[in-house]
């Protein structure tokens, strides 16, 4: 027991955590909702609307258009083309939240 | 750009690295509860490193500055009920994790805002302490 306690008592928990089998997945996962959080953030700063108008247009909350911004939660779909929609998303725009290069902009808007 | 947690040489451990081995796993764990601390733990290090990679500045939606305090928050959900509030400040190169606990996603009682006051006047007084002693951190 005592060296139990002694081996987590010097354990680095996120090197640990990473050895896990889910960590990879749930990382990439996280990544990803923090890019499309960040992405609808700035969008909507700039096109100057609140979370409360954002909320209203896309028929949801002010504390669910917080969460997905702050990359608490998984979005739902049908939400997603909501708030697309509503902030006018171009392929720029997936292309900063997937890391991807647009080499053809008419060609992905059609 | 270098992350690292505070140590308290009054509590001898490093608060926020003491917090995150909650969510070591165990051998009696069931795969739910593994996923669970899998992605409590994968979501805190993802918005860490993404502040890191920014700088280690408040950069909203991940991370907000606190009113009144010269540390900031990171907010990553615990469960439906429960949030996990991370505090940092950056100094010099470094991304320092001064505090954590828990609080509730919202909350409205006197109670409940004075124990999350508590819990950062506790990481103000880490902050104070970090001062003194500039070595006073462990590796991320």
């Amino acid at each position: 027991m005592k060296n139990i306690n002694n081996k987590k008592k010097n354990t680095n928990p996120m090197k640990e955590a990473k050895r896990g089998p889910y960590f990879e997945q749930f990382s990439k996962e996280a990544k990803d909702r923090i890019a499309l959080g960040v992405e609808i953030y700035n969008t909507r700063i700039s096109l100057g609307i609140s979370q409360q108008e954002l909320a209203r247009i896309t028929k949801t909350t002010q504390k669910m258009i917080s969460n997905i911004e702050s990359a608490n939660i998984d979005i739902r779909f049908s939400t997603l083309n909501k708030i697309k929609k509503a902030l006018n998303f171009k392929s720029d725009n997936w292309a900063r939240i997937y890391s991807f290069v647009v080499e053809n902009k008419k060609a992905l808007s059609r | 750009m270098k992350i690292v947690y505070y140590y308290d040489e009054n509590l001898k451990f490093c608060p926020v690295k003491e917090y995150f081995k909650n969510y070591l796993l165990n051998e009696n764990d069931s795969d739910s509860v593994i996923r669970r601390k899998q992605k409590i733990l994968a979501d805190i290090d993802a918005k860490i490193n993404y502040i890191k990679d920014n700088g280690a500045r408040p950069i909203p939606p991940i991370s907000k500055p606190l009113r009144g305090y010269s540390f900031f928050e990171i907010l990553s959900p615990k469960d439906f009920k429960t949030v996990i509030r991370i505090l940092y400040f950056r100094y010099q190169d470094k991304m320092v994790l001064l505090h954590v606990f828990e609080k509730p996603a919202s909350y409205s009682t006197n109670r409940e805002k004075k124990r999350v006051n508590e819990q950062n006047k506790i990481a103000d007084s880490f902050l104070d302490i970090f001062k003194l002693n500039l070595e006073n951190y462990e590796e991320y």
